[in-house]
């Protein structure tokens, strides 16, 4: 048993000496803090796509994040046979091309590719980085990127993310990265398909970190 | 009103100290469960305002179970990247350190690399092309996040991997993505120190720092 956050009572010392509410306030300040932190990293819930829709977008994210993980599984509605889709990102609804420029490797038992995008969309484009409507139904693909210095208004801000992306003829392995050439503060994020919506069943999640 | 995190005190038996401290012993057990998985920041986010020769950073707690490092660089050198060096308390001896790291682009619709393979020989963790340079356009920068295990362990060797991307220039095949890792043998010390340092420059010029404690 573990005794990090509360001072035990002293089994030695009479019942009539006992406060038993300092131990209880040392535990309630220990729950206190732990709430303080975990509002700090959840800037959203996890939240399921009950329908299919063209985009889904984060507003009002706060500053007080020094980085941001954007965690989701997607799968697109682009129609069988086609066996993924692109993730893209727009960030502060900024739709100038110039802003951008990203690369995707994408790596799978036999096959390479790689897409790269400088200046020419007007997003940070994410090839092949979602699940198509030729998979399985509800195969998704799992995705994890760091967003560093979005509230970093002296800095670029820099993407750098992974997907595995199943596929029950080989998956997968998906490495990007990204910059958005504006040193403005990050407030929001468009996620958007490229040749479908974004279908139900998808999920979203992002985190901050101090 | 919920008790799945102890056992009630029976009613009556309250003026048992030992009795008491069974549940507040097991409220403390699950808050520690529960405060598991936050990250706490140990250094905060730290802009590179003016030239700095090396990021150092020290006097690192030892309170966590892992670190994580979090870096977006720009150096002096005079080209579009630079190597990074990362030692753990300033150990520079070559013999300390096996690490690999990739760096990745396009090459005309195909994948290319370069490899940093360290056998043995380098006396840090060298991270393969993983900052911008002087030559990248204004503003251009690379990012990484090295994650170190059991950093604390002053009894076994520590490992640690590392993920990034670098923005270097315009022009096709300067996006490049990097990856890589390795083992420090050191197994009588907890890294207490980390220190940042470009290869082939001699400042880092801009970007910025972040050192986070995972408990």
């Amino acid at each position: 048993m573990t005794n990090n956050f509360h001072q035990p009572l002293d089994t030695g010392a009479a019942a009539s000496s006992f406060n038993l509410n300092v131990p209880l306030q040392q535990l309630d300040k220990a729950i206190e803090d732990i709430e303080d932190e975990i509002h700090i990293v959840d800037e959203t819930s996890l939240t399921e796509l009950p329908g299919n829709v063209v985009q889904f977008t984060i507003t009002t994210i706060s500053a007080i994040y020094t980085r941001l993980r954007h965690v989701w599984s997607l799968r697109s509605i682009v129609a069988a046979p086609a066996l993924e889709d692109d993730a893209r990102y727009m960030f502060n609804n900024d739709g100038v091309p110039a802003s951008y420029s990203s690369v995707t490797i994408e790596q799978t038992n036999g096959a390479n590719v790689v897409d790269e995008q400088r200046s020419t969309v007007a997003i940070i484009f994410q090839a092949d980085s979602m699940t198509g409507g030729g998979q399985p139904a509800g195969w998704r693909t799992p995705n994890i990127m760091e967003i560093f210095n979005n509230a970093d208004t002296d800095n670029f801000l820099l993407v750098n993310g992974l997907c595995i992306r199943p596929d029950d003829a080989g998956l997968a392995i998906i490495r990007y990265g990204g910059v958005w050439k504006k040193k403005d503060a990050l407030t929001e994020i468009d996620t958007l398909g490229n040749f479908g919506q974004i279908g139900a069943g998808s999920s979203y999640k992002l985190e901050g970190a101090l | 009103m919920s008790s799945d995190h102890h056992t009630p005190v029976a009613v009556g038996a309250a003026g048992n100290a030992a009795i008491i401290n069974a549940p507040l012993g097991q409220l403390d057990a699950a808050i520690t469960v529960v405060g598991a998985p936050i990250v706490q920041s140990i250094v905060a986010h730290t802009v590179i305002s003016d030239s700095i020769a090396t990021v150092d950073l020290e006097e690192i707690p030892d309170d966590y179970s892992r670190l994580r490092l979090v870096l977006t660089l720009r150096s002096d050198v005079v080209a579009i990247q630079d190597d990074i060096d990362i030692t753990f308390n300033a150990d520079t001896t070559g013999a300390n350190y096996y690490t690999i790291s990739q760096c990745r682009y396009n090459n005309a619709g195909s994948i290319a690399s370069t490899f940093d393979e360290n056998l043995g020989a380098t006396g840090a963790f060298r991270v393969e092309k993983g900052a911008a340079g002087a030559s990248s356009p204004a503003d251009w920068i690379g990012a990484l996040i090295v994650e170190i295990l059991q950093y604390a362990d002053a009894t076994d060797f520590k490992t640690f991997i590392a993920s990034g991307f670098v923005a270097a220039d315009t022009n096709a095949g300067e996006l490049f993505i990097i990856d890589g890792g390795g083992i420090w043998l050191e197994n009588a010390n907890k890294i207490d120190q980390i220190t940042v340092t470009p290869v082939a420059g001699g400042n880092w010029t801009a970007g910025s720092y972040a050192l986070e404690g995972i408990i």
